[in-house]
């Protein structure tokens, strides 16, 4: 991971934050990788948490979160924030170079946007819609029952 | 404008017409619907739609056989309405067509344009059930040049014949956030403006356009004071030169006048002469 690090914090629209639990009280516990901030070019804001999986060895899981202003993806849980899912390009690459790609796409989702329309739908909604929302899928908006 | 622009064709059958009224009073009613006016003889509708995201959209209603059974709606977007208004195609413009289709097609013509422009009108929330609307809110100003449709399917290129519009685009600069104050004061801003980003690009090119608008204005304000200016001048001008003008052609006429006499007098000499001679 330390290659994907050098990359991506030489651009300012992605950023490596500290996996510093007291500056993050939510990653207590967990076992995260890396967590990187990016801002997409429509300027919201993704959050990509790579977990290592306890059970199964060199196993990850790459989870990216959304919000529409910084403050709020700076939380670690705000109604304000919702689940994204992506998939990973390149399934025989690396996992460093997995991820780079998908920040890569993130830091340009506009253009993400116009072939993954789960995209262009959480930059489509305004924040006042993201707390009745759970996560955007490949199916549409997943709502928050009731 | 106002629903007084709509095209409401006389053949129609009446329950289309009372749906054109329902249009009617829904246009009027609507801050973000508004019709503008249109040229179709067998009746017809052109209406600009603001989201709430920001993004305006046409919908050009239009009859082909004045029986209100063959209408075509078309439905277009763009980021600015100065791209959307006045125009018709969408080749080599940032304006794109939206492949919007209704459920309703059993309902009358009226009933179906106000659904459609109903769910434009809250266009964010239809992008959570329309994908297609969603790309559109989602792609920028430069993307729409070469997005001629959104389509189910996704964008597809205004020309046929090009690639698909996805690797058409460089992306944006990295250095672009390296100013920390241009940074600092975009963050201040994102953090402190409640609105919506686009809502805020909008209105701020709408005051530019204001501005643009009263400095027009006032230029032709100034221009039109100086026309006026001159007009005086020139007829204070003329006014002064037609005085001796009037003299002259008194003076003309006076003597017109007296040549006149001269000659008379002269014509009865000549007579007296004849007579004399004669005499002699």
């Amino acid at each position: 991971m330390h290659q994907m690090d050098v990359l991506l914090v030489t651009s300012a629209a992605a950023s490596a934050l500290p996996l510093n639990p007291e500056l993050h009280p939510w990653l207590q516990g967990t076992p995260h990788v890396a967590l990187l901030l990016v801002r997409g070019a429509s300027g919201r804001y993704y959050r990509v948490a790579v977990y290592a999986e306890p059970t199964v060895p060199a196993q990850h899981a790459v989870v990216v979160d959304g919000a529409t202003r910084h403050t709020d993806i700076m939380e670690g849980w705000s109604p304000h924030i919702v689940d994204i899912e992506v998939s990973l390009d390149e399934q025989q690459a690396p996992l460093p170079t997995k991820v780079v790609r998908l920040v890569e796409r993130l830091m340009d989702d506009r253009m993400m946007a116009m072939r993954e329309p789960n995209i262009a739908q959480f930059i489509a909604a305004s924040r006042d819609q993201l707390p009745r929302i759970v996560s955007f899928t490949n199916d549409g908006p997943e709502r928050v029952e009731g | 404008m106002s629903s007084a622009c709509l095209n409401v064709n006389p053949q129609w059958s009446p329950p289309v017409q009372k749906s054109m009224r329902l249009l009617a009073g829904v246009i009027d009613g609507n801050e973000r619907i508004e019709a503008l006016p249109i040229h179709a003889p067998r009746g017809g509708a052109l209406l600009i739609v603001k989201g709430t995201s920001g993004r305006l959209y046409r919908i050009a209603v239009t009859d082909a056989t004045g029986t209100a059974e063959d209408v075509s709606i078309v439905v277009s977007g763009a980021t600015r309405r100065t791209d959307i208004v006045g125009r018709g195609g969408v080749d080599g413009r940032p304006v794109a067509n939206l492949c919007l289709h209704t459920e309703a097609d059993h309902l009358p013509l009226g009933d179906r344009v106000v659904a459609l422009a109903m769910s434009l009108a809250d266009d964010r929330e239809t992008a959570m059930r329309i994908p297609l609307v969603a790309q559109f809110i989602a792609a920028s100003r430069e993307m729409l040049v070469d997005i001629g449709l959104f389509t189910d399917h996704g964008p597809m290129p205004a020309d046929p014949f090009m690639e698909p519009p996805f690797d058409l685009y460089e992306e944006e600069p990295e250095d672009a956030w390296e100013d920390e104050a241009l940074h600092d004061a975009y963050e201040q801003f994102m953090h402190e403006a409640p609105q919506d980003e686009e809502e805020m690009l909008y209105l701020e090119e709408e005051a530019a356009q204001m501005r643009e608008q009263e400095a027009l204005h006032a230029h032709l304000a100034s221009l039109f004071g100086e026309t006026t200016t001159v007009v005086h001048e020139v007829e204070d001008i003329m006014a002064e030169t037609a005085r001796p003008l009037q003299d002259a052609r008194d003076a003309i006429e006076e003597a017109a006048c007296m040549m006149q006499d001269a000659c008379e007098r002269l014509l009865l000499a000549i007579q007296r002469m004849r007579e004399a001679f004669r005499n002699a």
